[in-house]
């Protein structure tokens, strides 16, 4: 609820007016699935559906790969190629994406990043537990890499 | 609020948030200032578009103009359009003397011995070997006695020789297309060595020699002209007329063959010797070889690189405005340089109407030449620069040929130096003012219309070291000249009747006459005396003749400072007069000129010439030393200009360092600032 707050005339405001201390900011963005609705509209990603979209593209981009921004992105792909039993391997990762995300993406509140190496199947797969500011619901966003050969 | 996209941004981000700012005025989505977003992949995809069409944009307008093209190709293309063709390789020249003795046992001996178009001969510069050839056959007579010396078809026995490997490429003409080209894959070809000879059939033996159009004057439907130019890759591509209006073109089925050298450039400037080489003499019943011995009369000189994309920035629009003609004094110069760039280091035209003494209908130009342009090949350039302004320029007018004056600095330089500063010693910072002065002036003068100026010199002086807290320089100009022998004695003996019985005092006393300008008193007293039986005109006119021709004169760039009673305006370096080692030097608030004695005690000779200040002249009369202090077989002139602080050389003048007349002196001081 709106809070509402009268200014006396000495301060200048003879109007009782209604302060806003909060905005309630909507996210909307493009589902770059590209599906499209029957009508042949493309769907539209709303709140935690955007979020959790353009967080999962951060992570998955590497470096070198967005158009003057070199250093953009989890740059995850890269770590395939490092040695995989290297102990300080997944800490980097964890620190590498928790740097990407407060750069990038303000509108995620980090709760937890795990990340694990399966040195069987080279691959390596990131589990980031999050919040989205404005929401009180956590969501978990798992993905995983592995080199084909 | 934009509601546009500004479409003339080039830059990727500012391309991005001209569309981030119009999707700031649209509803439907709101994530495109996060980075990650999938709104922000599409703009990074739509600025990545315009970005780069914007850049190919740009690239493609600047490859469209002469002044911002920076491909070779686009460069060459754009000078073509407006009919310059850019300089290909030029072969490094060399001219021998070729003879050959054939033992006197030889019989029969042939009565002319041909020297074939492209024989080797080989060389070494810089430790890399190099093969000269000539261009076109040569042929030697026998004198009589067996011996054979090639001669030109002029008679001239200089036989040039071009750097180069031979190349020959043979085409035949195929089936009729429009604007057929050959190309010839060689980027390394000079053009002056291009042959072009069509057969009639691929068989044929009688070819007709095609031009290049460059150097025929007129064409018409009948012209045997061939079109070379500069391919894009570099290369080079042949063409010829369209068979109507524009020359012949070779029919289908005839054979094209091209001959030329493939040069290294300048590389091969400096070649100062050749091999030997066998030549066959082919006589009738003893085939035999004979040896042929070249005799460098010239260094080889002239090779140069392919035309760089700056030269031709430069001088394409030069070339198109003189249209190929010669009408202002600029087209002297640009044409000239077109046709013998790579003789020479500098020049400079201007018309008669500017000249000293005014000469409607004449174009004056002045030519340095390469030092390495021997004196031989200077007076056939100039006759074929002569040549072309003949070809090329407005009828009457006249091309005169003025050597280049140089005028020289001297520059006495004072420099206050706190020793406390520096780890430098005085010496060493010495030799260095002396080492940035001579840079500066080295770099800034030497050609025409480069001017010295004095403050530019002193300010690399100061910044030479903090311990260097200011200096001052003192410039004067120099010029020399070689003292003629007195040849007024000599005309003065040739009016006389009996020259050998006039007493010395007799003819000291005439001479002196004519010196001081006093013509009539000795003519007058040559016929009083009875010495003469000539005219009184006519002796007259011969003494005021090489009266006129004692005297040197030497002309200032600028004008020489005024004098005083202090400063000696005039001075020379030393030399021996009459057993005396002497300077010149001048009066002392006078414009006359004296000899006196190097310790300034003695004046040897009170009037020696004079000097103008406004004008810049020194005036040297009748005057011959025995000797030159240091050996040199000049005198040199000092003047301090009127106005120290520059010097500007105006026509055919250009400025250059003595290094041996400056003086680099320290000042030192405590002083901190």
């Amino acid at each position: 609820m709106a809070v509402t707050r009268v200014l006396s005339k000495q301060d200048g405001n003879l109007n009782t007016s209604t302060l806003i201390t909060t905005r309630n900011k909507i996210f909307r963005d493009i589902d770059i699935s590209f599906t499209a609705k029957p009508n042949g509209e493309l769907y539209v990603k709303r709140d935690a559906a955007a979020v959790d979209q353009a967080l999962r593209n951060l992570i998955l981009t590497n470096h070198f790969e967005k158009p003057f921004q070199p250093f953009f992105g989890g740059n995850i792909t890269s770590k395939l190629f490092e040695l995989i039993d290297d102990p300080d391997m997944e800490e980097e990762l964890v620190d590498d994406i928790t740097h990407q995300i407060e750069i990038y993406e303000p509108r995620v509140r980090v709760r937890n990043i795990d990340v694990k190496a399966d040195e069987d199947y080279n691959s390596l797969s990131v589990t980031i537990e999050y919040q989205v500011v404005n929401s009180q619901e956590t969501i978990t966003l798992t993905t995983s890499v592995s080199r084909l050969r | 609020m934009a509601t546009t996209i500004r479409s003339t941004a080039l830059d990727f981000n500012n391309i991005k948030n001209n569309l981030k700012t119009y999707l700031q005025s649209k509803e439907e989505f709101a994530d495109y200032n996060f980075e990650a977003s999938g709104l922000s992949n599409i703009l990074d995809v739509l600025a990545h578009n315009t970005h780069m069409n914007g850049l190919i944009a740009n690239f493609a307008l600047n490859e469209s103009y002469l002044p911002t093209a920076q491909l070779r190709s686009s460069m060459v293309s754009l000078a073509e359009g407006i009919g310059y063709i850019p300089d290909t390789d030029t072969a490094s020249r060399s001219t021998l003397k070729l003879t050959v003795t054939v033992p006197s046992g030889l019989q029969p001996r042939q009565a002319t011995v041909q020297l074939p178009a492209y024989t080797g001969f080989n060389t070494t510069v810089d430790d890399v070997s190099y093969t000269f050839r000539t261009i076109e056959p040569y042929y030697a007579t026998d004198n009589g006695s067996g011996f054979y010396e090639f001669k030109t078809a002029s008679g001239s026995t200089s036989i040039p020789v071009y750097e180069g490997t031979l190349r020959t490429k043979t085409f035949v003409v195929g089936q009729y297309v429009d604007n057929p080209v050959y190309i010839i894959p060689d980027s390394t070809l000079d053009a002056d060595t291009v042959s072009v000879k069509v057969y009639d059939a691929a068989s044929a033996t009688d070819f007709v020699d095609y031009q290049n159009i460059l150097n025929v004057s007129s064409i018409s439907s009948s012209s045997t002209v061939y079109i070379l130019k500069e391919s894009p890759n570099g290369d080079f591509e042949l063409s010829f007329g369209d068979g109507s209006t524009f020359g012949i073109a070779p029919a289908s089925g005839s054979r094209i063959e091209v001959e030329y050298l493939s040069t290294k450039g300048d590389a091969a400037n400096g070649a100062v010797s050749f091999n030997n080489i066998q030549i066959n003499l082919n006589t009738t019943d003893q085939p035999q070889t004979e040896t042929l011995r070249p005799i460098v009369l010239q260094t080889s000189a002239g090779g140069k690189a392919k035309e760089t994309v700056e030269s031709i920035r430069k001088n394409a629009p030069f070339q198109y405005a003189t249209q190929n003609r010669m009408v202002t004094a600029e087209d002297y110069t640009s044409l000239i340089l077109r046709n013998y760039s790579t003789l020479i280091d500098d020049i400079v035209s201007w018309g008669g109407e500017d000249a000293l003494k005014p000469e409607y209908g004449a174009v004056y130009t002045s030519i340095k030449f390469n030092n390495d342009v021997s004196q031989d090949t200077i007076t056939t350039t100039k006759q074929s620069i002569q040549d072309l302004a003949n070809q090329l320029s407005i009828v009457s007018f006249n091309l005169r040929y003025v050597d280049p004056i140089t005028t020289f600095i001297e520059t006495d330089v004072y420099f206050q130096f706190n020793r406390n500063l520096t780890d430098l010693t005085p010496a060493s910072t010495q030799a260095t003012v002396r080492n940035t002065v001579e840079s500066y002036i080295t770099s800034t003068t030497g050609k025409f219309k480069q001017a010295f100026r004095r403050s530019p010199m002193l300010t690399q002086v100061d910044e030479i070291s903090p311990a260097i807290l200011s200096s001052r320089a003192d410039v004067r100009m120099q010029q020399r000249f070689t003292p003629t022998a007195p040849t007024i004695l000599s005309v003065v003996k040739s009016l006389l009747s009996n020259p050998a019985g006039v007493a010395n005092e007799t003819l000291s006393y005439i001479v002196d006459l004519v010196v001081a300008g006093r013509y009539n008193d000795a003519v007058n007293y040559m016929t009083n005396e009875g010495l003469t039986t000539n005219t009184t005109t006519y002796n007259l006119g011969k003494l005021q003749d090489v009266a006129s021709n004692i005297s040197q004169q030497l002309l200032f760039p600028v004008p020489i400072a005024t004098t005083d009673d202090d400063t000696y305006v005039i001075t020379s370096n030393e030399f021996v007069f009459n057993g005396v080692n002497c300077i010149i030097r001048n009066e002392l608030s006078s414009t006359n000129l004296q000899v006196v004695s190097s310790d300034g005690t003695t004046i040897v000779n009170s009037s020696i010439g004079n000097f103008n200040s406004l004008s810049g002249t020194v005036t040297i009369n009748y005057f011959n030393p025995s000797a030159i202090t240091g050996g040199l077989d000049y005198i040199k002139i000092s003047a301090v200009p009127g106005n120290q602080s520059a010097i500007t050389p105006t026509r055919n003048e250009a400025l250059e360092l003595d290094l041996s007349r400056s003086q680099f002196t320290i000042v030192y001081t405590d002083a901190l600032n």
